[in-house]
């Protein structure tokens, strides 16, 4: 008996997978990342999740990284305050993968080509570590860098459970979730499921504002 | 004829309406909407577009004086990339378009706010049929008169195999009778604040009118943005550079709606429609900017267009006691206000080139069935990236505020995508107070609109006689001729 069970769940993942493949080729995209909503809030504190591989992930890579990332740590910050709607933004290196995880207000391609604008000459740097990188000088070659970055940018999956599960939210069975999320689940590698608010949208500058400490 | 313009452009190779508008001498605007019938056709026809013959009509370039056109009648042409793509032009070409474009603005619908009643589903024109959607051909004339026989000889080129209008329920525009022939709908004077270019006009910068970059509209040149350069479509030598994007928009406004809800506010704040006017817009609807004549007295004076446009926000209305923060004018132009993008303030203006259509409203004298009249404004928005102008400026100022906190959150109270459930404006009052209005509903709907490249003279050619070949072999499409 249990060994007809375990066949059948192989034969589940089975079908499954060769159906998500077929789906796959069919469908284009539907949902993309950095979509806009004309909600307020929806276009505050959004998240950026870029993921770049790095052409070599050794000790010499990730102390180059390291130093490199030290050595402009104020010109980064005078970035963030030129762009102006940058909440944070942080470096991290994951498993061999240089990752910079920010969060940020409005729209995605106004805050890559203004922080670009700003310390283009870093990203320069921190470039030539990485696999298959764009054209540089970046702030030159802007639209390409802002398309890089979309790409490796992790997808974002709807924020919402309604969104993300159309038939009904509550349910627990995989076959609630819409085709579309299946297929971009299967597209992309690395996927972000939205943020979890611990208050209502405000943007860095009106926080700052708040606080009494400029915008 | 002059034909040097700024940074030694030639105008004589540019199209027109680009460095400056045709003026109110061409009252007149249709813009057909194309898709290409036989590529083949349709590059030939292009070819007679530019041959400087007189057996069909030719595309207008630049002049210096609008006013020394010599024809009744001034045409342009413009591309979508699913037009570029239809003419078979090589996907190294296509593919070096910014995705902006690439995608059309059915695709970014709702990066621009198009959502609900705005959306592509609701377009007029057959915009909304993105992929059929190739060619945006604007005829300009010196009235309604003209449009029609130049609307045949386009439709005609090549016995008619060439293009193909996709619908002939696009309003045509026309200016309003003279006195009020510098105004569009909602009543306001319109075409004050535009960036003017070195070469491009007869008289030279002002205090109020200083010149723009290049880069703020061609290609090839150095953008507003320091440090940043915009992608040029390749081949740049022969078809890209000196190119621009028109993000074309036909755009409703609820004019009725617009003159109920300024007499409601008005009875709201106690204080006059003309002022809620005022406030909504940045201008009296005269032109005169509130900065400068912040009272309705102070508005009758009479401001030359330098001094409506001299003024500044930092010094004089840093926190918008006279022009709110949340206008319309201090929005799209915030000048030298302290915003949240800091260097920002100067990059993403565009040029606009537009024409109101449907009939002047009175509201002193209002007909028995104004709100089924149709009236908006034929909008093109000129800029050498639509991403980094257009879109920025529409995406984080006009519908999100995100240049000032304290109207962070809401949309422009004219043009926005508003909603009454959520809208809201405010301004300060000079006794302290906060005057606020909420509940605006969404005055201007989008009934259309595409993202077009405006090449110049040469590209055209290029487009016509050997962009197609794609590596020297004649595309397919060749033998259906």
């Amino acid at each position: 008996m249990r060994r007809s069970g375990g066949l059948k769940l192989v034969a589940k993942e089975v079908i499954t997978s060769v159906l998500v493949r077929w789906w796959s080729r069919r469908s284009p995209p539907t949902v993309v990342a950095g979509k806009s909503s004309t909600a307020p809030s929806d276009n505050l504190q959004r998240a950026m999740n870029l993921v770049m591989p790095l052409h070599k992930p050794n000790i010499y890579t990730r102390a180059q990284l390291a130093r490199l990332l030290f050595q402009a740590t104020d010109e980064i910050l005078v970035g963030l305050n030129n762009v102006g709607t940058v909440h944070f933004a942080r470096f991290d290196i994951v498993d061999g993968n240089l990752c910079m995880f920010s969060v940020y207000d409005g729209d995605f391609t106004s805050y890559i080509r203004d922080f670009i604008a700003s310390i283009g000459d870093v990203f320069d740097l921190l470039m030539e570590q990485v696999k298959d990188p764009p054209t540089r000088p970046v702030a030159v070659n802007v639209d390409e860098f802002i398309e890089w970055v979309r790409v490796h940018d992790a997808f974002q999956m709807p924020e919402s459970p309604v969104d993300l599960m159309s038939r009904d939210p509550t349910s627990g069975a995989l076959e609630a979730l819409p085709r579309d999320t299946i297929i971009a689940l299967h597209r992309n590698r690395n996927v972000q499921f939205g943020i979890y608010r611990a208050y209502p949208g405000y943007s860095a500058a009106q926080i700052r504002q708040r606080l009494s400490i400029g915008w | 004829m002059v034909t040097t313009g700024p940074e030694g452009v030639n105008l004589h190779e540019m199209q027109g309406n680009i460095f400056c508008s045709y003026g109110r001498r061409y009252r007149a605007v249709r813009h057909l909407v194309l898709r290409v019938k036989n590529p083949v056709a349709a590059r030939l026809a292009l070819a007679s577009m530019v041959d400087e013959d007189r057996e069909t009509p030719d595309i207008t370039r630049a002049h210096r004086k609008p006013s020394e056109a010599a024809y009744d009648w001034c045409l342009n042409v413009s591309f979508t990339w699913r037009g570029l793509e239809a003419l078979g032009l090589p996907r190294s070409t296509l593919d070096s378009f910014p995705p902006e474009f690439r995608q059309g603005m059915v695709a970014r619908a709702d990066r621009l706010g198009d959502v609900g009643p705005s959306a592509p589903a609701n377009w007029l024109g057959g915009l909304g049929d993105a992929d059929n959607v190739h060619l945006v051909v604007t005829i300009h004339g010196w009235g309604p008169a003209n449009l029609i026989p130049m609307t045949e000889q386009v439709l005609g080129l090549q016995g008619g195999r060439a293009f193909e209008q996709l619908s002939t329920d696009l309003p045509d525009g026309e200016i309003f009778p003279d006195p009020d022939s510098e105004k569009v709908h909602f009543g306001y004077r319109d075409g004050i604040s535009q960036p003017r270019f070195e070469g491009a006009t007869d008289d030279g910068p002002t205090p109020g009118r200083p010149y723009t970059p290049l880069g703020a509209i061609l290609l090839g040149h150095n953008a507003p943005l320091p440090a940043v350069q915009w992608r040029v479509p390749r081949p740049a030598d022969r078809f890209g550079h000196n190119g621009t994007f028109n993000a074309f928009r036909v755009l409703r406004q609820d004019v009725v709606g617009f003159e109920e809800f300024l007499h409601a506010s008005a009875t709201t704040l106690g204080c006059t429609p003309e002022l809620v006017a005022a406030k909504l817009c940045g201008r009296w609807r005269n032109g005169a900017p509130l900065t400068l004549a912040p009272t309705e007295a102070e508005s009758k004076k009479a401001f030359t267009t330098d001094e409506m446009n001299d003024f500044r926000y930092l010094e004089d209305d840093g926190f918008g006691t006279r022009c709110p923060i949340g206008s319309h004018i201090r929005r799209t132009n915030p000048r030298d206000a302290r915003i949240v993008q800091r260097g920002s303030n100067d990059v993403r203006g565009v040029a606009r080139r537009g024409m109101p259509f449907g009939a002047l409203y009175n509201p002193e004298d209002p007909g028995p069935d104004e709100r089924g009249v149709s009236r908006g404004l034929l909008g093109n928005f000129v800029c050498a990236s639509l991403s980094a102008q257009f879109e920025a400026m529409q995406a984080d100022w006009v519908n999100l505020g995100l240049l000032d906190p304290s109207i962070t959150g809401t949309n422009d109270p004219l043009a926005g995508a508003n909603d009454e459930a959520t809208s809201t404006v405010s301004w300060p009052n000079p006794d302290g107070t906060q005057a606020t209005l909420r509940g605006l509903p969404r005055f201007v709907t989008t009934l259309g609109g595409a993202y077009c490249f405006v090449p110049t003279i040469p590209a055209v050619k290029w487009v016509a006689d050997e962009g197609w070949s794609q590596g020297g072999r004649r595309p397919a499409a060749t033998a259906a001729l």
